[in-house]
């Protein structure tokens, strides 16, 4: 006696029409990676409205109540328009917080929310992948709200960079730095309020004491100055202020330096913490 | 009118030939109160009390992280530009107007997004069902969040004074506008929380009514030096009230009359709780 579908191949065959197969594909996914940074953009395009306008009025609001506080004579720092020292301030402060919040809002949502997170490890995406997905939305979102508080801040006086390249470079690697702590944060966080802990307690001294506001010569000398030229984010955000403005209180290529070199640490960390599985692969 | 606190069906003695079923009739009822249901609001406003004192470190000790913060970058940014306001030491001149933001802000925060999360989880018929009136809610609900106010604000005000050296000038001020600048923001949070379908219209509210009428409250500055349109328009922003009545009761020093601050956080009050107990006693988009 013959069966017609004897072969199990053949059976589904028969249901298919053909016989599906694993899809195939080169040394990097690129449908999985275009899929998942895909994801995330839509996610945070929901939001979109109230995360570029929210920002952009908390600055305006910063820059009126200074520029209300200090009155004409607080108007310059060591000769420069106080404005546009703290315009460049506010920009990159921006970009650094809501560079984190992408990327570590997502993860702390798909982990204790969605259960999300289970489809992004399950699926044929490697650690690099994953990351590079979540680090280049991260910089996408986070840039561009930069920039849209740097139009708000031409309303107070900043201007165009003052050297355009250098200033792409230092918002992406803001944008980098704090995506993957973001991502670092989000694996360690238990809970919803042990992220946002790590968020007030830690990054945003950081940001605020990092030379945002004021200049380093405001700063009484002593240990303190040297706690703050010790911070990484200092050269973060002295660097995007030069390309910036054109102000220069440190060598911009330390800066440079400096912020690649933060950079490539928590980019390693983040991506031994996803190839290992730590915290997120039972 | 008595109390009674009998909630639990006793079973009655039994006697040999009669049901076995305990006579619940005469044990089991609705639960009677007085004109105030003591319990009930009692038990609504420990809910929301130990709903902020559970996650305390976000909800007490991060407020005073951030105005800590806030304090150290206006002192060293404007240190170099000014020196003294209306004859006090800028960081004095900033401490109250900070504390009164970190109070209000957490007032607000607390009542509504208690609302806004109970209406979107669905279980704001918890605390719409049970014998409480209106009255009863919007108070229970505007206390816990003064008392989150008040905590914050204590708290905040003694990590300061270890930075910024103040004695109090008047006690008395500085209790009333504290507790009135927390109500105020609580009856607003309220307000707001029953108002918002969503996340969304709450951040709405916050980054377009909240944040903008405190920064701009005269926290950061007298409002003196401002030029002229905009000196009458301060007059009539509420916040300025509450934070200029707490700063002269904190180190005496004040823009307006102190009767004014009082007399307008006053009518402010009250003209909001009415708006609040209305809007739960006609069940606004909590009851359909």
């Amino acid at each position: 006696m013959s069966a017609p579908y004897t072969d199990p191949v053949a059976r589904i065959a028969s249901i298919f029409g053909s016989i599906p197969r694993p899809r195939r594909f080169g040394r990097v996914n690129w449908v999985g990676l275009f899929g998942l940074m895909r994801r995330e953009a839509i996610r945070e395009l929901r939001w979109f409205g109230m995360a570029l306008v929210g920002p952009a009025i908390q600055a305006a609001l910063f820059a009126t109540v200074f520029s209300l506080a200090a009155g004409e004579q607080g108007m310059a720092v060591d000769g420069w328009n106080f404005l546009e020292f703290l315009g460049a301030g506010l920009v990159i402060s921006a970009v650094m917080q809501r560079a984190l919040e992408t990327t570590g809002y997502s993860i702390m949502f798909d982990k204790l929310e969605s259960g999300g997170l289970q489809d992004i490890l399950g699926a044929p995406l490697t650690p690099m992948e994953i990351l590079t997905a979540y680090l280049a939305t991260a910089i996408a979102v986070s840039v561009s709200i930069g920039l849209f508080i740097w139009l708000v801040m031409s309303l107070f006086g900043l201007g165009l960079p003052a050297h355009p390249l250098a200033a792409v470079y230092f918002l992406c690697i803001a944008g980098g730095i704090f995506s993957m702590l973001g991502l670092i944060g989000a694996v360690f966080s238990k809970k919803w309020d042990s992220f946002s802990g790590k968020e007030t307690f830690v990054v945003l001294p950081l940001i605020f004491l990092s030379g945002t506001f004021f200049p380093l010569s405001a700063v009484p000398e002593g240990p303190w100055r040297t706690v703050f030229q010790v911070n990484p984010i200092y050269y973060l955000v002295d660097g995007f202020r030069w390309s910036a403005t054109g102000r220069l209180e440190t060598d911009p290529w330390l800066s440079a330096a400096v912020t690649a070199g933060l950079f490539l640490i928590v980019y390693s960390i983040a991506a031994r913490l996803l190839a290992t599985g730590y915290k997120l692969k039972p | 009118m008595t109390l009674t606190h009998e909630i639990s069906p006793q079973p009655a003695p039994k006697t040999p030939g009669t049901s076995s079923f305990p006579d619940l009739g005469q044990h089991v009822g609705p639960r009677s109160f007085g004109r105030v249901n003591w319990i009930g609001w009692h038990s609504l406003y420990m809910k929301e009390v130990r709903r902020f004192l559970n996650v305390a470190t976000q909800t007490i000790a991060a407020p005073v992280v951030t105005t800590l913060l806030f304090l150290a970058i206006f002192s060293l940014a404007l240190g170099h530009a000014v020196e003294m306001v209306q004859g006090v030491l800028f960081p004095v001149f900033l401490a109250p107007g900070l504390i009164v933001m970190a109070m209000v802000q957490n007032s607000f925060a607390n009542t509504s997004s208690s609302l806004v999360i109970s209406k979107v989880q669905g279980n704001i018929v918890d605390v719409l069902m049970p014998p409480i009136n209106s009255i009863e809610m919007v108070s229970a609900y505007a206390l816990a969040g003064v008392s989150r106010g008040l905590l914050v604000g204590v708290t905040t005000g003694l990590f300061m004074w270890i930075f910024v050296p103040f004695h109090v000038a008047n006690w008395g001020l500085v209790a009333y506008h504290a507790v009135s600048a927390s109500l105020m923001l609580s009856l607003i949070g309220i307000i707001g929380g029953i108002w918002a379908d969503k996340f969304d219209h709450m951040a709405a509210i916050t980054n377009f009514v909240i944040t903008p009428f405190a920064f701009l409250s005269g926290t950061f500055y007298s409002i003196e030096r401002l030029p002229e349109p905009f000196h009458t328009i301060a007059y009539f922003n509420p916040f300025f009230y509450m934070i200029d009545g707490f700063r002269s009761g904190m180190i005496g020093v004040s823009d307006a009359p102190t009767w004014l601050g009082m007399l307008v956080m006053f009518c402010i009050n009250s003209v909001l709780a009415v708006i609040a107990w209305r809007m739960v006693a006609t069940g606004y988009k909590l009851k359909n």
